[in-house]
């Protein structure tokens, strides 16, 4: 940019300057360039041959996977029981749905620019199918050779991407000048995924009366069971996002604070109430629940209120500590589990409610948001405690990407404030804090993943007491974020450090109190520092997430690579390893790929690596 | 606020709070009941109201995990035998998928109730561990693999692998079997040593070496993946190691022992005289005595004493079936048969025996 005194907002043009300029310029502008485009041309079509034709020999079997779907995703949940499944994504992608909604911007793009990536996109379909190898050599030793791509089905593919692309070059010509909304764009996307949905036919397994294994038709659409799903999910998504665009035009405030908080509620929920079927009867709820969430309610209130008396707030050092002595004391008797979290919460309340509970509208606000609190941990532990009554032919609920899925979301989720606090701890003043925290820090940083996780789940029995009994999901779970935690914790470190020292001293002398200098000016400066460190450590708790196959839970991988490949009984796809790992290796990449993109976004919206 | 208003709060909440107290601490106390360190794990497995079974759940025909996530397979039946044995319901089972590394440590910490994860039958693991093993439920044995064209055939022996490369992978037993075997029988092999079976079997069909080594059930599978059953043949007939591998369950309970070991055999008996689920409701027990007693079709005691029904093995060929069946549905697929191996019945040379139903 530096010879380029151009102080146009938007870069000019580059104008097309014809293709045989181009081609010159290029690709032939001496003899030696113009073997090199040979010779590379020749590689690069040899490659994708080799690829295409990897994907579309007979040798493949793609029907173990498309078979093996449910296996894949829920491992052995039962079919009875999928609505709770659909619910949990009927719940998130509602609230995706209203989060996008409210905060769309109308953004808008010019049909131009999609329609030239649509005509990239067709054009290498077009290529590609021009290229496919059609024979194959199927047996190495009797040599004989089995048609692949047949002549007809490659014209009929040439003659869709055809259209398509020329299509979408009438659009660019045409249209060139219109401009389309983001956000209605990227719903027509969505849209065009589910029509796929009833119109692309996957080759599916089906068997003959007498159960053996007929040759896949590959006219056989997608199992029913997921399209008519997807497609109410969609037109949910679709509402809610409108929905969301509503409340953000009539500048709702408080739907502003719902959101977030609803978002940190849904995945607790679905794990204590929806994806599993709690064994509960509305007497204990009544009789148990109803009075505690009512007690703790009528406690917070006279917190609230009389705590703030001139007379008594003098003395609320001494509250505070009370308060924490009977949740500890409370917490190691032998009660009721319903009675041990809330007083934790109470004494929580006691030491903020003086300093946010100043005048009689925010006495009032925080006494809502104690008591809704209240209610909604009691509701989740009723679920989340009583045994669920759902029956699971096999050892876990939670298997395949579910499994996957839990232990990446949860992990994230519990080692990253745990990781912030540890950070803050290693550069606390205090000794005994920082010596804990770096202890535990190097403790478990100093040994590997994988022996953490044979310590949870070989070890952990021996130490707990006779009886109590963690489920193996949990365990890898809580080692998961305890490791994750630790490297977590001196990231954010990095991020402390990078803080220079006159913002500290600037925050003691406008007197800020500790917390205040921490959460107002330290650490938002802090993470924002960090954040490609930190999506680098998520993205690889995901694919770690692969290793809990060692204790004997099958995610998504270990599917993949060990049980497919077993499967002789029912449709036998033995030795399948090469399609299901591949298979694997595209979904993580979806995923890792789409957390990358999205940290680039939150980095270019705060501005990193600018200022 | 007046004081009179705060009194009347604060004693209603905490009668509130009291009361929900009161209906906790009763729940906890039943809770502790539970606690039993001194039962037999019959009684505690009855007590649960289904069998907690250990198995590979990734393994050939022994256990597999199909599609809708049910398990299946060899090892996979006999735990559906037990719970069918002591709950007349088959399907009572929870499946743990355990690794090679974990697997005596999760019997011995009781996160399973019984063991059936291919594993075979050693001294030290019967002595050392704290296990005891029921009745071998399958015969393997360290087998080769070559090539037809090689000139080898079903019936090679030893001696016929003077001058070939054997593939193996490396610090196992399986290792050490071969090279004792080859020295035993005067035969000249270079041994190639890999890190990991897969990556044998790789270099076999690379050409890299002639033949490959491991347990005979393996190698069956592998044969029947690469869909080579005329090109390449498995021998010796007698393998060269053992591997007896069948149910393992925790020492000193002598009564889970009982339980598991005559459900085992109970398949084995009726296969003996020839009672599998499609002819065991039909079948004249009054021509034969002990079918009779074992199905508890007279007074049943035998099953009583055991601390189960009296029809608890009836269940068991009944919803299962006996042992040929089991091995049939299971191992045949994948081209193991029982003709003239170990696991032919005693009465035509192999050696799956049963003491008498008396």
């Amino acid at each position: 940019m530096s010879d380029n005194l151009n102080t146009q907002e938007s870069p000019p043009e580059i104008q097309f300057a014809g293709v045989n300029r181009w081609l010159k310029e290029n690709l032939f502008s001496s003899t030696g360039s113009s073997i090199l485009t040979f010779l590379s041309v020749g590689v690069i079509i040899g490659l994708f041959r080799s690829i295409i034709g990897f994907f579309i020999s007979p040798e493949r079997e793609w029907t173990a996977i498309t078979y093996n779907l449910r296996l894949y995703m829920v491992q052995a949940y039962p079919e009875s029981d999928f609505i709770r499944v659909w619910i949990t994504i009927g719940l998130v992608l509602g609230l995706l749905g209203l989060t996008w909604g409210f905060n769309s911007v109308s953004e808008k793009v010019s049909l131009k620019s999609t329609s030239t990536t649509f005509m990239k996109v067709f054009s290498s379909i077009f290529f590609l199918i021009l290229i496919a190898p059609s024979t194959v050599v199927i047996d190495k030793v009797e040599g004989t050779e089995a048609e692949v791509l047949q002549q007809s089905l490659r014209f009929y593919l040439l003659g869709i991407f055809g259209i398509l692309l020329l299509s979408s070059y009438f659009i660019r010509t045409r249209l060139a000048k219109q401009e389309m909304a983001k956000d209605y764009l990227n719903i027509l996307y969505v849209g065009l995924l589910v029509v796929a949905l009833w119109l692309i036919k996957v080759p599916t397994v089906t068997f003959d009366s007498s159960n053996v294994r007929l040759d896949p038709d590959p006219y056989m659409s997608l199992a029913t069971s997921t399209k008519i799903p997807w497609t109410f999910l969609y037109v949910l998504l679709v509402a809610t996002f409108f929905i969301g665009k509503y409340l953000s035009s009539k500048n709702i405030k408080s739907v502003k604070r719902i959101l977030p908080a609803s978002w940190l509620l849904t995945p607790l929920v679905v794990v204590t109430w929806i994806y599993r079927k709690p064994d509960f009867t509305m007497t204990q709820i009544a009789t148990l629940d109803l009075p505690i969430i009512i007690g703790f309610s009528l406690i917070g209130y006279l917190v609230i209120n009389f705590l703030n008396s001139e007379k008594l707030v003098q003395y609320q050092r001494f509250f505070v500590y009370g308060s924490l002595l009977i949740a500890l004391v409370v917490f190691s008797l032998p009660v009721v589990r319903q009675l041990k979290l809330p007083l934790f919460m109470l004494w929580i309340l006691i030491s903020i409610a003086p300093t946010i509970a100043n005048s009689k509208e925010s006495a009032r606000n925080l006494f809502i948001v104690w008591t809704v609190s209240i209610a909604i941990l009691i509701l989740l532990m009723r679920g989340g405690a009583s045994e669920s009554l759902i029956v699971v032919p096999g050892s876990s609920i939670y298997g395949g990407f579910a499994l996957t899925w839990v232990i990446a979301f949860f992990g994230i989720a519990i080692s990253f404030p745990f990781g912030v606090i540890l950070a803050l701890g290693r550069t606390s003043t205090f000794p005994i804090i920082r010596i804990i925290c770096t202890a535990l820090i190097e403790l478990v940083r100093s040994v590997p993943f994988i022996t953490w996780l044979f310590f949870g789940s070989v070890m952990l029995t021996f130490f707990l007491p006779s009886g109590v009994e963690f489920d193996e999901v949990v365990r890898a779970v809580v080692v998961t974020s305890i490791f994750s935690a630790a490297y977590l914790a001196e990231n954010v470190r990095g991020g402390l450090q990078s803080i220079s020292k006159g913002q500290f001293e600037a925050a003691d002398a406008v007197g800020l109190s500790t917390l205040q200098r921490i959460s107002l000016i330290v650490m938002p400066q802090a993470l924002r520092a960090v954040i490609p460190p930190i999506v680098s450590q998520v993205i690889s708790l995901f694919k770690d997430t692969s290793l809990v196959a060692i204790v004997g839970l099958f995610d998504l991988l270990y599917i993949g690579s060990k049980v497919i490949p077993n499967q002789s009984q029912g449709a036998n796809f033995l030795g399948t390893i090469q399609e299901n790992i591949l298979f694997c290796a595209i979904f993580y990449w979806l995923f890792t790929y789409s957390f990358a993109r999205r940290s680039m976004k939150i980095e270019k919206r705060l501005g990193l690596g600018e200022r | 606020m007046n004081k009179k208003t705060i009194v009347f709060l604060l004693v209603l909440a905490l009668v509130a709070v009291a009361c929900a107290t009161d209906t906790a601490t009763e729940e906890v106390a039943v809770e502790e009941e539970h606690d039993h360190e001194d039962h037999s794990t019959l009684e505690e497995v009855q007590e649960r109201g289904f069998l907690k079974c250990g198995v590979s759940g990734s393994a050939v025909a022994f256990s597999e995990t199909q599609a809708d996530g049910s398990v299946t397979g060899i090892d996979a039946d006999y735990c559906y035998a037990v719970a069918a044995a002591v709950f007349g319901d088959y399907s009572k089972v929870e499946f743990t998928a355990l690794t090679a590394a974990e697997r005596f440590t999760a019997l011995s910490a009781g996160e399973v109730d019984l063991l059936i994860r291919n594993t075979t039958w050693t001294q030290s693991r019967d002595t050392e561990l704290g296990n005891d093993f029921g009745p071998t439920t399958y015969y393997d044995g360290q087998q080769l693999m070559g090539r037809n064209s090689d000139g080898l055939s079903a019936s090679s022996t030893l001696k016929d692998i003077d001058g070939l490369r054997v593939c193996t992978n490396a610090g196992t037993t399986t290792e050490k079997n071969i090279t004792e075997g080859a020295r035993l029988a005067g035969a000249a092999i270079e041994l190639v040593t890999v890190e990991a079976f897969p990556e044998a079997m790789e270099k076999f069909k690379a050409g890299e070496c002639d033949l490959v080594t491991t347990d005979g059930s393996g190698l069956v599978g592998n044969r029947a993946k690469e869909g080579a059953l005329n090109d390449w043949a498995i021998f010796p007939a007698s393998p060269i190691s053992k591997e007896p591998l069948g149910p393992v369950y925790r020492s000193n309970d002598s009564q889970w022992a009982d339980v598991v070991n005559w459900t085992v055999y109970a398949t084995f008996i009726a296969d003996e005289y020839g009672v599998g689920r499609a002819n065991v409701d039909s079948f004249d027990y009054d021509a034969n005595p002990e079918m009779g007693r074992l199905m508890g079709k007279n007074d049943g005691e035998l099953q009583t004493v055991m601390g189960l029904s009296a029809d608890a093995f009836y269940n068991v060929i009944k919803q299962v079936g006996n042992y040929d069946e089991i091995y049939s549905k299971n191992l045949n697929p994948v081209g193991l048969y029982r003709e003239g191996s170990a696991n032919a019945p005693w009465t035509d040379g192999g050696l799956i025996y049963a003491p008498p139903a008396r």
